[in-house]
């Protein structure tokens, strides 16, 4: 599948972003070449101030905007927009504020992009403030072809009509479960969404948080879709973010970008299609890591 | 009946069936025994077992003996050298969940041209407590380190068809474990070959490349081959020197590629050991055992200095959200008590959704423990995902139930707006 659309295709991307389209198992490179993974850099609009964060960032944690503009220059596949202020339990931010902000952030770069709201709903309200924004920026941005997200079983009825309308994609998250993980894209199937516009989010889990079972779902459903089983088929998304916020790992925030890239190089040998790093450190070296092997598809890492 | 099905699971050992004869005995671990064969460095209780593996993919069963993680000392280090080496992976110890995360081997090298030398490293760190990998290509003096550290079975090292013969005999004189490389297939198969005919049964193997690529190739093809197409030939753990490898990538990431991707020791130099903390935690996860989550001792924990107002928790019996939770207890300075409630070992929400949490057992701790008599009030905090089961523990208990957070990074926050002192 692509992420991004380019004027073309009626968006006001650079280039679209080729997510997917593996043909054999993660790193079988002698069975066969899969095209790269894709690598995103994330940028938050709400994060609480965190000792751990690397001071290069710290200053422009609360300017958005600015700090897409830095992510930019590395050069990441993809910008992934954590709208986390939506949620009461942060800023409590209006929906139809925060959609200023993605038109900011759209016009600051002209990746492909990923924009999340709540990834860890936790107030009652939270999944239905990301129903209300996910429904308003999928309208807002149509033609654009956006990665939208999350939608969970619990709520992705209006997202996903509404993704579905105005042409983007879906993050659909489930809770490490492989048969929940088919069940949902079965789900999403009976409302006419395809697997190929769907990225599947099964991670829950730092090192030594219950990330082995990232893995072994991530495994499980490459496996079976391998085998045939076409609702197993859509391309899986890997957080290896989660690992900079866990406090056990705090001891000096230069250390963090090894915990996130060891995840990641994990979650890549399990199958993952793209990854979504918080430090560009990490992204440097996990692109490192991919160029040591042969690649499919476009072939361009 | 039981016992055959536990022999055919590789539960139980066929010698504890004193009915069967001797050939009867061979067959069945020849047919029981694991495709990946199982061997230990050292001896006893401080030996390492690598192998010992039945599947490729940890859900299939689960993986049985951790990657090992070896650090290579040359006989070019000085003394004091070592010594600082020896500190520095102490240091890196890690206890978790009940575990300890560590430095498994060291690797002596065999780099001068001083024979004394590789001695006199040898001499310096036997005894010190760590299984040893020897690593020379001279037999004459592999066999005199053999005599010095007599007894300790360290895995031979540097043993290719250029000098298999006279190694092999040492192996099994001193019946040390033999790791064998070659530059390719045939002739790697063919000195794999020679030491089964010697009767060798404790061989890991060296894959040959030089690129993170080959080696990973290598890695998969040894393992899959072993399991799926029952190649015996191939069916040993293998071994990885991180030093041999050409490439620029951080090592770090070349260990957790490894470490996932079927290496069964992987040797690493001492300056890696600033970065070993990411790939010891992702070992640590990856050998969890999917149908058996570690579990702790239910019971009434203390955390912090509790008074007689402070709250009382409560959470399940699983290893890493009774570490997660009392960590983030412990960081944000909250004083209480925590009822540790027996699910078996599932999480939260685990237990919920399978019917394993029950209310009775968070009585029966509060019984047992005597909880009502060392606090003054019977306020029970329980986690967010618990929430459908308040009425049920409120009923059972006699207690008032307050739903929590549903992540304990939010417990303090919510203790000091919502349980009042």
């Amino acid at each position: 599948m692509k992420i991004g659309a380019t004027k073309s295709e009626g968006g006001s991307r650079r280039y679209s972003i080729t997510v997917g389209g593996a043909n054999t198992l993660p790193f079988y490179t002698f069975e066969g070449l899969n095209p790269p993974p894709v690598l995103a850099l994330e940028v938050y609009d709400y994060l609480n101030q965190h000792p751990t964060l690397a001071k290069s960032l710290s200053d422009v944690v609360m300017d958005p905007v600015e700090w897409v503009r830095i992510v930019d220059k590395f050069n990441p596949d993809i910008i992934n927009l954590n709208v986390r202020s939506i949620s009461p339990l942060t800023l409590n931010r209006e929906v139809k504020n925060a959609l200023h902000l993605v038109e900011d952030v759209l016009q600051a770069t002209d990746r492909p992009i990923m924009v999340t709201g709540i990834m860890d709903p936790i107030h009652s309200e939270d999944l239905s403030r990301n129903t209300e924004f996910l429904k308003l920026v999928a309208e807002s941005f149509k033609g654009e072809r956006l990665l939208i997200g999350p939608v969970t079983p619990e709520a992705y009825e209006t997202v996903a009509e509404a993704a579905l309308i105005n042409n983007h994609i879906l993050l659909a998250k489930t809770n490490m479960d492989v048969n929940q993980a088919i069940r949902f894209n079965e789900l999403l199937s009976s409302k006419g969404i395809p697997t190929d516009r769907i990225v599947m989010d099964v991670t829950t889990g730092a090192l030594g948080y219950g990330v082995e079972y990232t893995l072994s779902t991530m495994e499980r459903l490459r496996l079976r879709a391998l085998q045939g089983d076409r609702m197993a088929g859509s391309p899986m998304v890997f957080f290896a973010s989660e690992n900079v916020f866990i406090v056990e790992f705090k001891e000096d925030s230069s250390k963090l970008p090894l915990y996130e890239t060891t995840a990641a190089v994990a979650g890549l040998m399990s199958g993952a299609d793209m990854v979504s790093l918080f430090y560009v450190e990490s992204l440097n070296m996990v692109r490192s890591f991919l160029r040591e092997f042969p690649w499919g598809g476009d072939g361009n890492l | 009946m039981a016992f055959a099905f536990k022999l055919a699971q590789g539960a139980i050992e066929v010698d504890k069936c004193p009915f069967l004869t001797d050939e009867v005995k061979r067959t069945l671990t020849g047919l029981t025994a694991p495709p990946i064969a199982l061997v230990t460095i050292g001896r006893g209780s401080e030996g390492v077992k690598i192998g010992g593996e039945r599947v490729s993919f940890r859900h299939e069963d689960k993986f049985y003996n951790e990657p090992a993680i070896a650090v290579e000392i040359s006989d070019l280090t000085d003394v004091d050298s070592i010594q600082n080496i020896l500190k520095a992976i102490r240091y890196c110890e890690i206890k978790r969940m009940g575990q300890t995360l560590k430095i498994n081997m060291l690797a002596l090298r065999n780099l001068s041209n001083d024979d004394d030398a590789f001695i006199r490293l040898a001499e310096t760190v036997k005894g010190v407590g760590y299984p040893l990998i020897l690593s020379t290509e001279k037999p004459t003096l592999a066999s005199r380190v053999l005599d010095i550290l007599k007894g300790e079975r360290p895995l031979l090292h540097g043993v290719s068809s250029k000098n298999i013969t006279a190694m092999a005999l040492l192996a099994k004189r001193f019946n040390c474990p033999i790791s064998v490389k070659a530059s390719e297939w045939s002739e790697l198969l063919s000195s794999i070959d020679r030491l089964r005919g010697l009767g060798i049964s404790e061989i890991v193997i060296q894959p040959f490349g030089d690129t993170l690529k080959q080696l990973v190739e290598n890695l998969t093809l040894i393992r899959r081959l072993a399991i799926d197409k029952k190649f015996v030939k191939l069916g040993y753990p293998t071994i990885v020197f991180l030093g041999d490898i050409k490439s620029n990538i951080p090592e770090h990431l070349v260990i957790s590629a490894l470490l996932v991707r079927y290496a069964s020791i992987v040797v690493i130099k001492p300056e890696t050991l600033d970065l070993i903390r990411p790939p010891l935690l992702l070992r640590q996860s990856i050998m969890m055992d999917p149908r058996a989550p570690i579990s702790v001792k239910p019971g009434l924990y203390v955390i912090g200095e509790p008074k007689d107002d402070s709250p009382v928790l409560m959470t399940t019996n699983y290893a890493l959200t009774f570490h997660i939770l009392t960590n983030d207890l412990r960081n944000q300075n909250v004083n209480c008590y925590l009822l540790v409630v027996d699910t078996g070992g599932l999480s939260v929400a685990c237990s919920v959704a399978g019917n394993k949490l029950k209310p009775e057992s968070i009585k029966q701790v509060i019984d047992e423990t005597n909880l009502e008599a060392k606090v003054g009030h019977k306020t029970l905090v329980i986690p967010g995902r618990a929430a459908k089961l308040a009425g049920e523990i409120e009923d059972s208990t006699g207690w008032r139930v307050l739903i929590g957070p549903f992540n304990s990074k939010d417990i303090a926050d919510f203790l000091t707006k919502h349980h009042s002192s």
